[in-house]
């Protein structure tokens, strides 16, 4: 079951990307251009998924909103999985006061649900993509430093590793070479599963009011504006938020089908 | 199991005041003067720097800070640009709706997950094992207000089942909990999903401990040795499950609080965000930090009283 999930969790995502990358050549209009004249249209041939409240067409601006999804999603779990694995690599290398600091670090910023840390930030330091980014970045890299953490505290006292150590490699040395090849399966299973979270947070936080600035679309951006006509014209939430549900869902198959890969004992664990 | 408690507290401590620290050092990165954003643009210099002098902002860094913490203490959290009113009145007067929906739908998350869970487990990879597991999956890839805007739409508009607009305030206790319903539900799917998944696993690795295959050797009836021997220590990692995931309820209670329209923290958070209202975010903040550690500190005692072993390490 776990190699079938991974195997659809990737398809589904990889369409996304490809649907992101192409979408000047699938988007049937132009996502930021309004016509009032048909504005709050229903699915038609002419505008599969409907238009917006300005008469922008729904299809197309999903298509360009799932690149300003997949930019933060991917830059922010990217940077906090390097980030947060250099942490939890050298904490639980050196152990020690090192340890202690990255411990009680990750600690401070686990304390903060991820969506108020992020909402925090981003309203004191405004909404633009870099600050989303860094937002996000912040929350994930605790959870990055946690996993990587744990088993180079196990690898550390392993024969290769004090074979290496004996040798006189340079610490820097073994913790890339031989530490890191041995717990970036785990690493990776974790990119996937908060490349999920990372794309919710940001979908969420755009909901609040603090995405990237319209009129760039965004998802969570366009079911804020849904939610207004929720009454009469239920299309304008409904599409986007099944992108949502559809790209986050590919994400957590994929993340827990590869975990079940790499770790069978933990099978569908969470 | 003294020296235990003593420990986690006092680690809860430190992070307290690292937090606090954090909170204090984020109000002041804020761009522009706390003293000029409170009396505005028209505000002559000389009403500013007596205003500056009023709240401590001209004594050094580490000085406001102890004067920050020990407001914090003495219950001063600040006054709201916005309404003037004391900053912990205003969270205290919603701090009730929002404590009431985070227990229905955590009560909820339990009701529904660990049922489920269990029922997963003993029938592992059957199809109710791979519904559980992809459903599961399917309730924690909802963003909350993805799921509000779903179930508002399919059970308050279009079945009109359940009200549309909150009656959280007033009505009839009936009102109350109809419109609480909803909002409990879209906030215990994640609970449910992440509950299942816990109790399953957990269910799985101490179906296969010898205990168990010991009592099943001896012939002990099933239903005794499910609920006996394998329920009361599968349950253990759940509850700590349960302590890490109250954290994520709350964050999500901001964007159910928002699609249900309910009077809460979330949506005194997001008003105060759109006012500028500095000293209302950083009482929240200090709230969430409270709250947090508290029930990771409760989480950590009803662990140390469940599995007696935890105490000794």
């Amino acid at each position: 079951m776990g190699n079938t999930n991974s195997l659809i969790g990737m398809s589904v995502f990889l369409l996304i990307v490809i649907a992101a990358l192409l979408a000047p050549i699938f988007a049937t209009h132009d996502p930021v251009q309004q016509n009032i004249l048909f504005r709050l249209q229903g699915p038609s041939a002419e505008h599969w998924m409907g238009t917006d409240a300005v008469g922008r067409d729904i299809y197309s601006r999903i298509l360009y909103g799932a690149r300003i999804s997949l930019i933060i999603g991917l830059v922010s779990v990217g940077l906090a999985m390097i980030v947060g694995t250099a942490m939890g690599v050298l904490a639980g290398y050196y152990g020690g006061k090192i340890d202690q600091l990255v411990t009680q670090i990750t600690d401070v910023l686990l304390a903060f649900p991820s969506l108020i840390l992020g909402l925090m930030i981003v309203a004191i330091l405004g909404p633009t993509m870099p600050n989303l980014i860094i937002a996000i970045a912040l929350t994930t890299v605790p959870q990055f430093a946690r996993v990587a953490r744990a088993p180079t505290l196990s690898l550390r006292e392993r024969d290769f590793i004090q074979a290496g150590r004996a040798l006189g490699y340079s610490d820097l040395r073994i913790m890339y070479r031989h530490v890191l090849p041995n717990i970036f399966p785990e690493v990776l299973v974790m990119g996937s599963l908060w490349l999920a979270t990372a794309i919710r947070v940001e979908a969420s936080l755009a909901f609040i009011g603090l995405g990237v600035r319209p009129p760039t679309p965004t998802w969570g951006g366009m079911i804020r504006d849904g939610f207004k006509n929720i009454l009469d014209s239920p299309w304008l939430a409904i599409f986007p938020s099944l992108a949502i549900l559809i790209l986050v869902f590919a994400l957590n198959m994929l993340g827990d089908g590869l975990r079940d890969t790499v770790d069978p004992r933990l099978k569908g664990e969470k | 199991m003294l020296r235990y408690v003593t420990i986690k507290l006092s680690y809860a401590m430190v992070t307290l005041f690292a937090v606090m620290l954090l909170v204090f050092m984020l109000a002041r990165v804020i761009p522009g003067d706390p003293a000029q954003l409170m009396l505005g643009d028209q505000a002559s210099q000389s009403a500013i720097d007596s205003l500056r002098e009023r709240l401590g902002l001209d004594q050094p860094l580490y000085l406001q800070f102890l004067d920050f913490l020990t407001g914090l203490a003495q219950g001063d959290w600040g006054t709201s640009l916005y309404t003037r009113e004391p900053v912990l009145n205003s969270i205290l007067e919603v701090l009730p709706y929002t404590l009431e929906l985070t227990a229905a739908s955590l009560l909820f998350g339990a009701v529904v997950g660990i049922p489920f869970g269990i029922w997963a487990a003993l029938h592992r990879n059957r199809f109710i094992d791979y519904a559980t597991r992809i459903g599961s999956l399917l309730g924690l890839s909802f963003p909350a207000f993805v799921s509000g805007i779903m179930l508002l739409l399919v059970f308050g508009i279009w079945l009109g089942w359940f009200p549309v607009l909150s009656t959280a305030r007033g009505g009839s206790f009936e009102d109350r909990l109809l419109s609480l319903a909803l909002p409990t539900v879209n906030l215990g799917i994640l609970m449910a999903a992440y509950i299942a998944r816990m109790t399953r696993s957990s269910m799985l690795a101490v179906l296969g401990e010898d205990y168990v295959q010991t009592a099943r050797a001896k012939g002990v009836a099933r239903h005794l040795i499910i609920r006996r021997h394998a329920l009361r220590n599968a349950i253990i990692p759940v509850v700590t499950v349960i302590g890490l995931y109250v954290g994520i309820l709350i964050g999500n209670s901001v964007l159910t609080e928002i699609v249900f329209n309910r009077p809460g923290i979330g949506k005194l958070i997001v008003g105060s965000m759109n006012q500028r209202d500095y000293p209302m975010l950083q009482g929240l903040m200090v709230l969430y930090t409270l709250l947090v550690i508290l029930v990771n500190l409760a989480t950590d005692l009803v662990y140390g009283l469940l599995d007696p072993r935890v105490k000794y390490q």
